[in-house]
């Protein structure tokens, strides 16, 4: 592995290819026998693996580690394979998020607003509505769905998120303040909206990018 | 005598002036103010270097008005059309959903006679349809294909399609709510067209709106009398200047109130009160529904949304669905081999893309001004009907929802316009009344 390092660059990828495969029968033959003599590898990542907890699964765990680690150590990969996150992450994605994810990639960020009520004369605060926004139903998800739901989700991705910096003007505001969810919300007490905006993580920008969404 | 020696009750030319220069004042406001409602209908002005930077940490109240600071800007566009979209908002919100949803819209617009018209238009073309689309597909292979075969493939696509039409506008019926948001359809017809909003008022209120402008010149001579008193009692020179504030925010005040207030009829002794716009709730419905019908919620409106809006894609793939079997049946035992030659996947896409041309020339027959007054007529009445069956407080808030916010300023450049008339009036009489 060492002398993969110091190869020239040219021959450095495919060195790695041939290495990595090497590795990976290696770290599989690892796992049926832990105590095997091809402990001394000599990486330190496959003593984190024999050292990993006693448990079923975690030497699986570990040694999924290691390939990772082992992956990442290759200079160059120019495999053309698709980023394995994005992957993932598309396939992780729903119908509508999707939509939603094509909207704000489009459309850019998406006006979203909280509702707060002052409590009391401390000048406490209660947050009635939060994340009201019109980005879901913009980009025509189904009916049925709850659009809180949705946007859980796409966090949950770590696709997009809420930032606290508005919007420049209120054009983009006007509409969404004239909701009858956030109207009912402002009924509350004395209410106070503080508007934010929906966009997507720099995650989310890739992911866009990768899929051929362009702004 | 001359006109400068000439008094009543001790009160020189100069102090019965005063109403005279009050009601000039309360015409100008409510004129102004009539004017700052409706004009301009986008934005004029400059941006100025800095405001950006300030602009958001201006009050609220302050940015909301439509003077352009919370984009670093400064001018003005007409409140009405600044906020046309919110009020379309409002108006789905208030009006139309409460009629049902977007399938009661659709059904409204005779959907049968609309895949009537739509089969009439389209079966002629569908022999340049065919051939189109299989050219832009296979090229070569289509053009050894014999004549006759040709012909017999596009009758059987003709004989086809009307019962395939029907199926796709029924389709559309079931799922109307997946395929076509009719609220936001509205706000985006309107953020488009800001002169729609303004119609709704002007076309209702022709009448009121000059009564209003006239009502500002009684009511600034009606406040200006106690002023002569007032100026008499205290002969200061910051009096007028003052009460002109007090004159013109009021005189505004009242025009926004006699347009809005009282919601209910009120008697006061033999006259009956009613706010001017609301008393008239039957022609406003009248008048706003008929706008929504003609330009706005039409059949070109809801085709082009199914088509082209955020949910298009779905209506599409729907009507790619239903015109693939008849392509399909009219290829018949051909299609067997067509698909050997070209594969299943672009065989496919041929489907696709004989639905995507049919739908491209179904829009221009549905464009047809005709069609859209004919289909319009039940829209329009079961809006009309509906919005007159709204509570007064309710029509109300549906007019003055989208005004709201920027009242305090007409106000306030009724105040500004009062500081100038009492100026005025000192420039040229000076303090001694």
């Amino acid at each position: 592995m060492i002398a993969i390092a110091t190869a020239p660059l040219d021959l450095a990828g495919s060195v790695a290819r041939w290495g990595g495969r090497g590795l990976r029968r290696q770290l599989r033959a690892l796992l049926d026998e832990p105590t095997g003599p091809e402990r001394a590898l000599g990486t330190g990542t496959a003593d984190a693996c024999t050292a990993g907890p006693a448990g079923p699964g975690g030497g699986g765990l570990g040694a999924r580690f290691a390939a990772l680690l082992e992956q990442s150590s290759r200079v160059a990969r120019d495999d053309g394979a698709p980023d394995p996150v994005l992957g993932r992450l598309l396939e992780q994605l729903s119908p509508d998020g999707a939509r939603v994810l094509r909207l704000l990639a489009e459309g850019g960020p998406q006006p979203m607003l909280d509702v707060r009520v002052r409590e009391g004369l401390r000048g406490g605060e209660r947050t009635v509505l939060a994340d009201a926004t019109m980005a879901v139903r913009e980009a025509g998800v189904r009916t049925a769905l709850d659009p809180a739901v949705l946007l859980d989700d796409l966090r949950r991705l770590g696709i997009a998120t809420a930032c606290d910096e508005p919007l420049p003007g209120d054009g983009p505001y006007e509409v969404l303040e004239a909701q009858p969810e956030v109207a009912l919300a402002r009924r509350v007490g004395r209410a106070r909206l503080v508007r934010k905006r929906l966009v997507l993580t720099p995650l989310g920008r890739d992911l866009a990018r990768a899929v051929g969404l362009a702004p | 005598m001359t006109i400068a020696s000439f008094t009543v009750l001790g009160v020189g030319v100069a102090g019965l002036s005063i109403p005279l220069f009050t009601a000039v004042i309360g015409y100008v406001t409510n004129w102004t103010g009539i004017w700052m409602l409706f004009s301009p209908l986008e934005f004029r002005g400059a941006r100025i270097p800095g405001l950006a930077r300030i602009g958001p940490a201006l009050p609220r109240r302050l940015r909301l008005v439509p003077l352009g600071l919370a984009e670093g800007r400064l001018g003005w566009q007409g409140i009405i059309p600044s906020r046309a979209a919110k009020m379309g908002s409002i108006a789905v919100d208030k009006g139309l959903s409460r009629l049902g949803g977007a399938a009661d819209f659709y059904r409204q617009l005779q959907p049968d006679e609309i895949a009537a018209r739509l089969e009439r238009e389209l079966s002629p073309q569908v022999p340049e349809l065919v051939d189109e689309a299989i050219r832009a597909r296979y090229g070569g292979l289509w053009d050894r294909v014999p004549a006759g075969a040709k012909r017999s493939i596009e009758r059987r696509v003709q004989d086809e399609l009307p019962a395939a039409l029907r199926r796709v506008t029924v389709r559309i019926g079931d799922d109307v709510d997946e395929l076509l948001d009719i609220k936001l359809m509205v706000i985006r017809r309107m953020a488009e067209r800001p002169q729609l909003a303004n119609r709704v008022f002007q076309e209702v209120g022709e009448r009121e709106l000059q009564m209003i402008i006239r009502l500002g010149f009684v009511f600034g001579f009606v406040l200006g009398i106690p002023l002569v008193a007032l100026v008499s009692a205290v002969p200061q020179w910051w009096v007028l200047p003052l009460a002109g504030i007090v004159i013109g925010w009021v005189t505004n005040w009242l025009a926004i109130e006699a347009i809005f207030s009282p919601l209910e009829p009120r008697r006061i002794g033999p006259l009956t009160v009613h706010g001017l716009f609301i008393r008239r709730q039957h022609d406003v419905a009248e008048i706003y529904s008929s706008i929504i019908a003609e330009e706005v919620l039409t059949v070109e409106r809801l085709a082009d949304d199914l088509l082209h809006g955020p949910k298009s894609d779905r209506t599409r793939a729907m009507i790619a669905e239903e015109l693939e079997p008849v392509l399909d049946h009219a290829l018949g035992s051909a299609r067997i081999a067509l698909k050997a030659a070209v594969g299943a996947g672009d065989y496919a896409a041929l489907g696709a893309e004989i639905a995507r041309r049919s739908t491209a020339r179904s829009l221009a027959p549905l464009a047809d001004p005709e069609l859209n007054a004919r289909q319009g007529v039940h829209i329009h009445r079961m809006l009309t009907e509906r919005m007159r069956s709204l509570s007064h407080p309710e029509f109300a808030e549906l007019l003055r929802a989208a005004m709201k916010e920027d009242e305090w300023l007409l106000l306030l450049h009724g105040g500004a316009l009062g500081v100038v008339g009492g100026l005025l009036h000192l420039a040229v009489f000076g303090t001694h009344v």
